[in-house]
């Protein structure tokens, strides 16, 4: 279950289905009336006539606006993180400002699939391909973040984005990989064979169409269409596992052997570039976590700048998230003392940050200022009470000082992290002679639930 | 009086019409034109039978993630009075007074709290369940998965078991989710497997996209490998030996979720099928020797028809379209199509859900499921039980407690146009599929025996739902149950045949499958127009095979091994 899922739509089910149409039984006939109506229209003196007609056409446009008013979709927000509330609201103020501008409306699209509000993210990039009728990239957005709602849609919205640019390969390469999970292999074949015919070597594209051959029971075409998927990196080893799943369909054991040898001398594919959609989301992504991680993912790639630039960037939007960086920073450095002033600054901005606080008393306990540590554990756990490190901690510190209580609070950790090896070792030496019994399954034990 | 061209009328009419005619949304794709509505299969008698359990798992608002994942829940006939019984697990903890709850059947179909004093009223993080006969006693017994390990509850009779897990040997330190009983190594003593999920972190906080709590999801923790447990015991002392690393499995960790223990290569041996959340399958082929190798890849149920992980979770097997090959269906995220893999030619499998009818049905995040011939008519039915594991779209006030609303989904039910092709009837099934729940397992068997296939669903803070089949029949049934005198137990992984009318239809005695779930030991037929079936053939654990006589539809009959005519 990916993380990276985009807020499902209201679920379809929740509404009953529709029934059988037809009108019901002793319903007026539809017809009799109208043309008592018209008539007594057309005895209207002309200049009424029109009055009247023009009237209707005011209110007609009146309704049209409303209907169609491009209303900003605004996602139940309750409980979101500040940041990204935010974000949305720049992102709709841009909007405001100017309604007109397709950048404003798919920006704000982008913001808000970035924070997983799938369902607004879409109506804002149909706005945004109303408003703009040439860029592929807003029926393309539209249609690849409504694909997570309903495929079928995601391929009708895909059919704009091909129109605007035939050439582009993204497009036509997503609905042909949506097609085949819809069944509607032929149409998928199309699409596939069209991308090719731009770009012979797609290898993703030339798997993607081998798959669907051999779905649709096309013999020896799928290892024939494999061509440059064997050699690129981000397929190579994929193609060479479906070759062997080819000759194990076909009884061929020694082809699939020597196909099942070739992958395992492969290194594992690459994972192939992002869709422009996937590809503009990260650095809108304005949760603290988010952006957290998005910082270990780019010092993991070595882009050590844009690294730098996100967390000077965090830190002065969200100081206490920074001083928790630069607390653990500092732990991991072993000073111990500059990771407690990093905290208590963090608990400062953040009193009931549960994990600013843990660190707290993790940097105290280092310092072997356990009375100090064991109260900041303790209101660790007043805040969340089944913080299962918190009580292996706060076990930890009181052993130095009351065996009795760190006994209690280590059989509270096991409790709550009953997987955890860690929690039972602690327990089972602070419990003298008790070891055999600490290394049984729980049970029977009566510490509070996480 | 001049009066107004007709045009200008006509005109601004349109123009009055059009938007009105403006596509307003069409209506979903699943929806499918309904004709009138049809009787009902199932109606909801849990409270009516006395079933007043009501889940437990643990405090609101922690995100303790195994609370996300759900609690097991088993059909088994612990007094082997003929009557299923239930074995429901809670997951608040070891410290809570939620235990788990073991519920007889009484002769008049109600069903009473026999767990105090069972020896199986213990509390915890309850997971999977698996019924089998471990001693060879004649008993079933009961295993458990939990977050925290495994317990073992040897059944003594008289509706007492003792915990057996330390002098088993099962003692377990992970997350173990679904597990199933099989003889992999044709000793005559049920071996166990047990996938295990992830390696959680109990300390971890999670957070969505838009910075709200939630629950974690299981790429933030690394995966477990699934572990095998051969049954070294020869009698009364069960005695389990980890074999995880020596046959192979312990080679390939996966956030395992479903397991299905059955065979895949026709060579009449059980292989294992383990499904991954979010990472390829594994289907670990039994090479006869005690060890197993993954061909999940090479026989085609690794990954979907672009190639693609998805989040596996529930399991189901059956011969769907009459093809004398049994199929595997998977449930998914709800991002993803829940998926059928037919096979064909055997031992090779293609994902076909798209021409099944499949990728069309509700978007749902679906977990327990199963196959099943509900109306009688001779082909395979299918269910299955939703419920998000992220937050989404809040269900209406009331449907469950107010923090799970956003996780709540409603139930699936299709059924089979005898080719293997599926329509939602969920429309005319509102006891089943109209209410929305946090649904996690689903058991399926004849709790009344009346010869139709009923369900039980367990719901996180929800009651258990007990689903009685009251589908119009169409057709006739048998219900088969097998039994190895020798062992004195259920022939667990014998495969039955039924030949009646023309046709033929094949079931795998296998109860563990769906999702943390343990189904009816029974193999149950319905065999469409046919009165009486000609002959029932089968398969025995052991390679052997024998032929019953036929006779009459619509009664369970026994079969015992050695009592057939050997084929």
């Amino acid at each position: 279950m990916s993380r990276k899922r985009p807020r499902p739509d209201s679920p379809p089910h929740l509404d009953p289905p529709p029934r059988a149409s037809g009108a019901p039984v002793g319903a007026p006939a539809p017809d009799r009336p109208v043309p008592s109506l018209l008539i007594r229209f057309q005895a209207l003196p002309w200049w009424l006539q029109l009055a009247a007609c023009g009237l209707l056409v005011a209110v007609a446009t009146a309704g049209w606006s409303w209907l169609h008013d491009p209303a900003i979709p605004r996602p139940d927000l309750a409980g979101a993180d500040p940041l990204v509330v935010l974000a949305i609201e720049d992102a709709e103020a841009r909007v405001r400002s100017t309604p007109g501008s397709a950048e404003a409306w798919g920006n704000l699209g982008l913001v808000l699939y970035a924070q997983a509000y799938g369902r607004e993210a879409v109506a804002c990039f149909r706005r945004a391909t109303t408003l703009d009728d040439r860029s592929w990239r807003w029926p393309f957005f539209a249609a690849a973040a409504s694909s997570h709602l309903s495929p079928t849609e995601g391929v009708t919205l895909m059919e704009e984005a091909i129109r605007r640019d035939p050439k582009a390969v993204w497009p036509r390469l997503l609905r042909a990989e949506w097609l085949v999970t819809l069944g509607r292999g032929a149409e998928a074949q199309m699409d596939y064979e069209a991308l090719l015919a731009l770009s012979p070597d797609h290898a993703r594209a030339r798997l993607g169409l081998a798959r669907l051959l051999l779905a649709s029971g096309n013999g020896d075409a799928p290892l024939a269409t494999l061509a440059a998927a064997l050699d690129h990196p981000s397929t190579r080893h994929a193609a060479r596992l479906f070759a062997a799943q080819v000759a194990t369909r076909e009884g061929n054991s020694a082809a699939a052997a020597a196909h099942l040898a070739a992958a395992a001398n492969l290194p594992a594919d690459i994972p192939w570039p992002e869709d422009p959609l996937a590809a503009e989301l990260p650095l809108r992504r304005m949760g603290k976590r988010s952006r957290i991680k998005l910082v270990a993912q780019m010092e993991q790639a070595g882009a050590l700048a844009e690294a730098d630039a996100l967390t000077r960037r965090i830190e002065r939007e969200h100081p206490e998230i920074y001083l928790f960086v630069e607390g653990r920073l500092q732990l991991q450095k072993g000073d111990a003392v500059a990771a407690e002033k990093a905290f208590r600054r963090g608990v400062e901005f953040d009193p009931k940050a549960v994990e600013i606080r843990f660190q707290l008393g993790r940097a105290l306990a280092l310092q072997g200022r356990h009375a100090d540590a064991a109260g900041v554990f303790r209101e660790v756990l007043a805040i969340e009470r089944g913080y299962g490190p918190a009580w292996l901690e706060l076990g930890r510190s009181l052993a130095t000082f009351d065996h009795a209580a760190a006994v209690a609070a280590l059989e509270s950790a096991v409790a709550s992290m009953p997987a955890s090896v860690e929690a039972r070792q602690e327990l089972a030496r602070a419990r003298t002679g008790s070891h055999q019994e600490d290394l049984a399954p729980p049970g029977g034990q009566k510490p509070p639930h996480p | 009086m001049r009066r107004a061209p007709p045009t200008l009328i006509v005109v601004l009419l349109v123009a009055l019409v059009l938007p009105g005619c403006a596509k307003r949304g069409a209506a979903p794709e699943w929806r499918a034109a309904t004709t009138a509505p049809a009787a009902p299969w199932f109606v909801e008698r849990a409270a009516a039978a006395g079933l007043d359990a009501v889940n437990d798992p643990g405090p609101e608002g922690s995100f303790f993630m195994p609370q996300s994942m759900g609690n097991g829940a088993a059909l088994i006939d612990f007094d082997q009075d003929g009557r299923l019984d239930l074995y429901l697990l809670n997951g608040a903890g070891p410290a809570s007074t939620a235990v788990n709850r073991l519920l007889r059947q009484e002769a008049d179909g109600r069903f009473r709290d026999v767990s105090a004093g069972s020896g199986v009223d213990v509390a915890g993080f309850g997971s999977g369940i698996a019924v089998g006969d471990v001693t060879n006693d004649g008993l079933p017994d009961l295993f458990v998965s939990e977050y925290g390990g495994l317990r073992l509850f040897v059944n003594d009779g008289g509706g007492r078991f003792h915990d057996a897990t330390v002098e088993s040997g099962l003692a377990g330190r992970g997350w173990g989710s679904s597990a199933s009983l099989v003889d992999y190594d044709r000793d005559g003593w049920l071996d166990l497997v047990v996938v295990n999920y992830v390696v959680y972190d109990a300390g971890s906080i999670c957070y969505a996209q838009d910075g709200t709590r939630d629950f974690c999801a299981p790429a933030e923790f690394p995966s477990a490998p699934a572990t095998l447990f051969r049954n070294a015991g020869r009698g009364a002392a069960p005695r389990f030996e980890d074999v995880s690393a020596a046959s192979g499995l312990a080679a390939l960790p996966g956030a395992g979720l479903g397991v299905l223990c059955a065979d895949f290569d026709g060579d009449g041996w059980d292989d294992i099928f383990v499904a991954n959340d979010q990472q390829p399958n594994r289907l670990w082929i039994n090479r006869h020797d005690g060890t197993f190798v993954d061909e999940a890849v090479v026989r085609g149920v690794a990954l979907t028809v672009i190639g693609a992980t998805a989040a596996n979770m529930g399991v189901a097997w059956g011969d769907v379209d009459g093809d004398g090959l049994s199929d595997l269906f998977v449930t998914h995220l709800e991002m993803e199509t829940h998926t059928l893999w037919k096979q064909g030619p055997r031992g090779s499998f293609l994902d076909q859900s798209a021409a099944a009818g499949l990728t069309g049905a509700e978007r749902s995040t679906g977990f327990g499921t199963v196959l099943a011939d509900f109306d009688l008519d001779g082909d395979l039915d299918l269910a299955w039980v939703n419920g998000r594991v992220f937050a989404g779209p809040p269900a209406p006030p009331g449907a469950v407690p107010p923090f799970w609303r956003r996780y709540a989904q409603t139930n699936a039910l299709l059924e089979n146009d005898g080719a293997g092709r599926f329509r939602s009837i969920a429309a005319d099934n509102r006891a089943f599929c109209g209410k929305a729940n946090v649904a996690r397992p689903l058991c399926a068997g004849d709790l009344d025996n009346d010869g139709d296939v009923d369900l039980v669903a367990g719901t996180t803070a929800g009651r258990v739902l007990l689903l009685e089949n009251v589908a119009p029949r169409r057709g006739h049934w048998l219900t088969v149950r097998a039994l190895d005198p020798a062992l004195s137990r259920d022939a667990i992984g014998a495969v039955v045949t039924v030949t009646a009318g023309g046709r033929s239809w094949q079931r795998h005695l296998q109860p563990g499958s769906s999702y943390l779930s343990s189904h009816d030991p029974r193999a149950h037929f319905g065999i469409g127009d046919a009165e009486t079936v000609d002959a029932v053939d089968v398969l025995w654990p052991d390679g052997t095979r024998e032929r019953f006589p036929g006779g009459g539809g619509d009664r369970a009959i026994e079969v015992r091994r050695g009592e057939g005519a050997a084929l």
